[in-house]
């Protein structure tokens, strides 16, 4: 199943527990209109989320269902006992279907009818509105829309939409599928575009037909259907209704424009419509800035750079002056047709092929040992076949289980291999990040009157691409700073004897065992008496405290949380998110932050981050019940001692290892769970770091060791101190892996230098 | 280009997208789709979040739901276009459920720059956001 | 035949399409452009362009010269595509 069916499934089921509640609250105070308003949410919400599938019978009934409920809640239904009946019932259905589709991808066989039925008895409650076809009611197919959105203004009279993809041999039946368009009456507008992406231009056969073609005509569904009554099979039809006046464009068809394709064309329209829409005057500038650079963008993608400078340029001109220039460039003739006329060039186009779908650029040589050991894998998969037919032989449990361990064994080490080999596909050059500060750089300059100069360096060093994309902002936030906070104003630094400008170094690097990303400035410096006098003045640190700290240690002070350097907080660098920020970004990525000062000379905060996304060893302990993970990076040793060694000390337990005194916690109790009586004599116990102290945690059962991607904690689970995230158990369960130091109240072990791929 | 021996695409700056929409489920959708597409998405649950998120980041494109808690996207999208010159021109692209004309004129009213009903296919998300956010169809 | 290609002006010569082009023609269009993909095509002379002659020219995006003489081309497809 796949990531978003599941989600789906959570989803619906949680949502169609809380609208039961609800409802049912609903029975007993009818007049509550907070809760129809949440009632009515969660039918809207189910309703987009069903939306995001094909089970159309489905889809309808929550429709029907929203309606009632928005009339619910807008007053004109009343909420009795009629409609939460129905709405429990549409629930039950919805939560079966649910099920349904869980375990056979399907709705059951029965679930149009019932829909049907369901969503008439909402319609007959509204009985106000006269009943429609469902046809009417349901949202123009996207196809659809996006042709009517291509004529600038909708006609008067209705329309019936068509859309028609040939069978691929129909050229083989004599069909020429073009030739039936050309008898439509009262064409519109007409699209033809691929069916599917082309083939490679050696493989394309010019006797297959792979095109989809959509058009809008005035004519009636009748004269439509004669038109292509022999292909009725390969041909959809939809009735559009009738919406404001025409007028096509000053007569210029947009299918006679220029040489882009209909979503471009569609858009361009969009912003002549949105221009002559009032609206806010606060808003008219934004609007008409927006306008002109979603045109120029829709241009742009286009490939036509010039026609997006024309748009930029009318800007000057203001809404009407705009207006005009996207409806000259709608207008002007095809640039296929004019441009050999005056003896242009034509612009050239991409080449085939290279589309803009995502793509990475992978060595040779990595992909075939990719394969090769895809090769491996399935030779390892296909022992395992062979040991099954040896069990079902009979063969003696010792020798299977030996023969089985190294089947595991061999594909342990394969997948380890490829894992190894899939991460370096996900390499990507910081560059990518680095290239896109220029323009915010710039912009705080100005908006501070100060003068930067920006240095980009290192920008050829690679990391995954989940480090890469998501770099931006806690560098961002840096760069901010240092702009606004780091560096002085041109006077300032002109009397400490520095050039007026300031510069700005981002730089990119390879470190031991992972990537640095550092922002230098050779602004005023981080003073540490100022930090000093800050942490105490913001409670984060004793007077003592504070002064026993070294100067470095004291400027890393701005990464806690509650830190805010600036004297006041500068509109630049945000609202109140302080370098914490910043802190918390890099140890999410599995790095760390680090910052080096010098009063007077400038200020290097360091990202150092993990090249890859690593693989985490991860040991599987029992605890009461439930199941956890605790990162082995975190474990010292695994140690079984009999009970009687372990001592009741103060508050709490205690044991001696290796001559130091260890205090003892279970992890039962720190997970909050209910202290059951124990029963082994022997204590299993996993001593962990906390800090510079370790700690023995006292489990029930080891279970297992496992390799794994972690991911990050998030949603709830991220709000709870002491996971380090999740992963999947063989069993499909998820396991919660502690990071026990911040479990036990000690600094998070994330601050550790990140281990490469292991 | 086959016979070439790397997979080869051309560097590009990916687009950043902030996708404003309440359902879980929807922001999910829209971001293994666009991020398939190669852009940069960051999520905001409503207007107020998406505010907030668009005034300390640059954004290529705004994907928006009309109907959410808190602050909807109409009132969004008219608080955005009020703001200072540097946020307020970001390329809008307006979702919702109701495929009627009253949504669709007060999307533009309110500075959308398109308008797509909901359910989006996967073809037409992509598409119009790469022409929105000026990427190459 | 109503697809030609004159020779003789060697590399980047115009291929013409001429009169009403029926599906036959499509194939030889195809493998015309894919011999030289610098060549254009010229359309003015065709008079009625059958659907797979089309989807040859909004496949392979030849460059193209001057007017479609089809009038239902000209009206309605003279865009070639996405793009």
């Amino acid at each position: 199943m796949n990531d978003l069916l599941e989600q789906f499934l959570v989803e619906t089921r949680e949502l169609v527990q809380s609208a039961t509640e609800d409802l049912l609250a609903l029975e007993a105070s009818p007049g509550d209109a907070d809760i129809v308003n949440r009632v009515f949410r969660a039918f809207h919400t189910l309703k987009g989320s069903v939306g995001l599938f094909d089970y159309p019978p489905w889809l309808a009934l929550l429709h029907a269902a929203e309606d009632g409920l928005s009339a619910a809640r807008a007053g004109t239904l009343a909420v009795d006992a009629t409609l939460v009946d129905l709405a429990l019932e549409t629930l039950d259905a919805t939560a079966r279907w649910a099920d349904a589709v869980e375990t056979s991808d399907a709705l059951p066989g029965a679930a149009a009818t019932e829909a049907d039925a369901l969503a008439g008895r909402y319609r007959s409650l509204l009985s106000r509105r006269p009943e429609t076809p469902a046809s009417d009611a349901a949202p123009l197919p996207e196809w659809a829309s996006r042709l009517a959105g291509s004529l600038i203004d909708l006609g008067e009279k209705p329309m019936t939409a068509v859309r028609y993809r040939p069978h691929g041999d129909c050229f083989f039946a004599g069909d020429d599928p073009l030739g039936l368009v050309r008898k439509v009456p009262g064409l519109l507008a007409v699209s033809v575009e691929p069916g599917a992406p082309w083939p490679l231009d050696e493989e394309f056969d010019a006797y297959i037909c792979n095109l989809d073609i959509t058009l809008l005509t005035d004519a009636s569904r009748a004269e439509v259907d004669t038109a292509f009554r022999l292909v009725r099979d390969q041909v959809t039809t939809v009735d559009m209704p009738a919406v404001d006046a025409r007028t096509v464009l000053g007569g210029a068809n947009l299918a006679n424009a220029p040489a882009f394709g209909s979503v471009v064309v569609a858009i361009l329209a969009e912003q002549v419509r949105v221009l002559a829409t009032a609206g806010d005057a606060d808003t008219d500038a934004g609007r008409l800035e927006a306008c002109a650079q979603a045109a120029a963008n829709a241009l742009r993608s286009a490939g036509r750079a010039g026609d997006a400078e024309r748009c930029a340029l009318a800007l000057e001109n203001g809404a009407g002056g705009l207006r005009e220039a996207i409806k000259a460039i709608l207008a002007s003739p095809s640039t296929a047709a004019s441009a050999t006329n005056a003896g242009e060039v034509p612009e050239v186009s991409e080449p085939a092929g290279v589309d803009a779908a995502r793509t990475l650029r992978v060595d040779a040589g990595r992909v075939d040992a990719l394969v090769s050991l895809i090769g491996e894998l399935i030779v390892s998969r296909n022992a395992l076949g062979h040991l099954a037919m040896r069990a079902e032989a009979g063969e003696d449990a010792a020798t299977l289980a030996r023969a089985i361990r190294e089947a595991d064994a061999n594909i342990g080490r394969l997948s380890t291999t490829l894992h190894r080999s899939a991460v370096s596909f996900r390499l990507m050059p910081l560059s990518q990040v680095f290239r896109r500060f220029a323009r915010p750089v710039r912009e705080a300059a100005r908006g501070l009157g100060k003068e930067v100069i920006l240095d980009i360096a290192g920008e050829d060093t690679e990391a995954d691409r989940g480090i890469v994309e998501n770099l931006f902002e806690p560098l961002l936030h840096v760069v901010r700073n240092a702009v606004d906070h780091g560096l002085e104003d041109a006077g300032t630094r002109r009397r400490g004897g520095k050039p007026g400008a300031g510069r700005i170094r981002i730089e990119g690097g390879q470190d031991s065992d992972g990537i640095v990303v550092s922002v230098s400035d050779d602004g005023r410096g981080i003073d540490p008496a100022f930090i000093r006098r800050r942490a105490v003045e913001r409670g984060l640190r004793s007077p003592e405290a504070a002064a026993a700290l070294d100067d470095a240690a004291v400027i890393d002070l701005i990464f806690a949380p509650g830190f805010s350097t600036a004297e006041s907080v500068g509109a630049l660098s945000g609202r109140g998110v302080g370098m914490d920020a910043v802190r918390v970004a890099a140890e999410r990525m599995g790095g760390r932050v680090s910052v080096e000062s010098r009063v007077g000379l400038g200020t290097t905060v360091r990202l150092h981050l993990p090249r890859t996304i690593a693989l985490a060893r991860v040991m599987v302990v029992g605890a009461g019940g439930e199941t956890y993970g605790i990162a082995m990076d975190a474990i010292v040793e695994v140690v079984r001692r009999p009970r009687t060694g372990i001592h009741a000390v103060g508050g709490g337990n205690a044991m001696v290892l290796r001559g130091r005194t260890v205090p003892v916690v279970r992890l039962g109790a720190l997970v909050g769970q209910k202290r059951l009586p124990i029963v082994d004599l022997d204590a299993l116990l996993l001593v962990v770091r906390a800090g510079a102290e370790a700690v023995a945690l006292e489990v029930d059962r080891f279970e297992d060791r496992i390799e794994a991607v972690l991911r990050p904690p998030s949603g709830l689970v991220g709000t709870v101190p002491g996971v380090a995230g999740t992963t999947l158990l063989g069993d499909g369960r998820v396991l919660l892996v502690l990071d026990p130091a911040s479990m036990l109240g000690a600094e998070p072990t994330a601050a550790r230098p990140p281990r490469e791929e292991r | 280009m086959s016979e070439t021996p790397t997979v080869h695409v051309e560097p590009v700056e990916f687009p950043r997208v902030l996708v404003v929409d309440d359902a879980s489920l929807v922001r999910m959708y829209y971001r293994g789709i666009l991020e398939k597409a190669g852009f940069v998405v960051d999520e905001a649950l409503n207007g107020i979040e998406g505010l907030e998120r668009v005034l300390g980041t640059t954004y290529d494109l705004l994907v928006v739901d009309v109907n959410m808690p808190k602050m909807d996207g109409f009132s969004f999208l008219r608080a955005l276009r009020s703001r200072e010159p540097a946020v307020r021109s970001v390329p809008a692209l307006m979702t919702s459920t109701e495929a009627g004309d009253s949504d669709r004129e007060a999307a533009r009213a309110a500075g959308a720059n398109f308008y797509l009903v909901k359910p989006l296919s996967e073809d037409a998300l992509i598409s119009h956001s790469r022409a929105l956010a000026g990427r190459r169809a | 035949m109503a697809v030609v290609r004159r020779t003789d002006t060697g590399q980047g010569a115009p291929i013409c399409l001429e009169g009403v082009c029926p599906v036959e023609d499509a194939e030889t269009l195809a493998s015309l452009i894919l011999e030289d993909r610098t060549a254009p095509v010229d359309w003015t002379a065709c008079t009625r362009m059958h659907t797979a002659v089309y989807q040859v020219l909004l496949r392979l995006r030849p460059s193209v010269l001057g007017t479609c003489g089809d009038p239902f081309v000209v009206r309605w497809l003279a865009r070639l595509g996405p793009g």
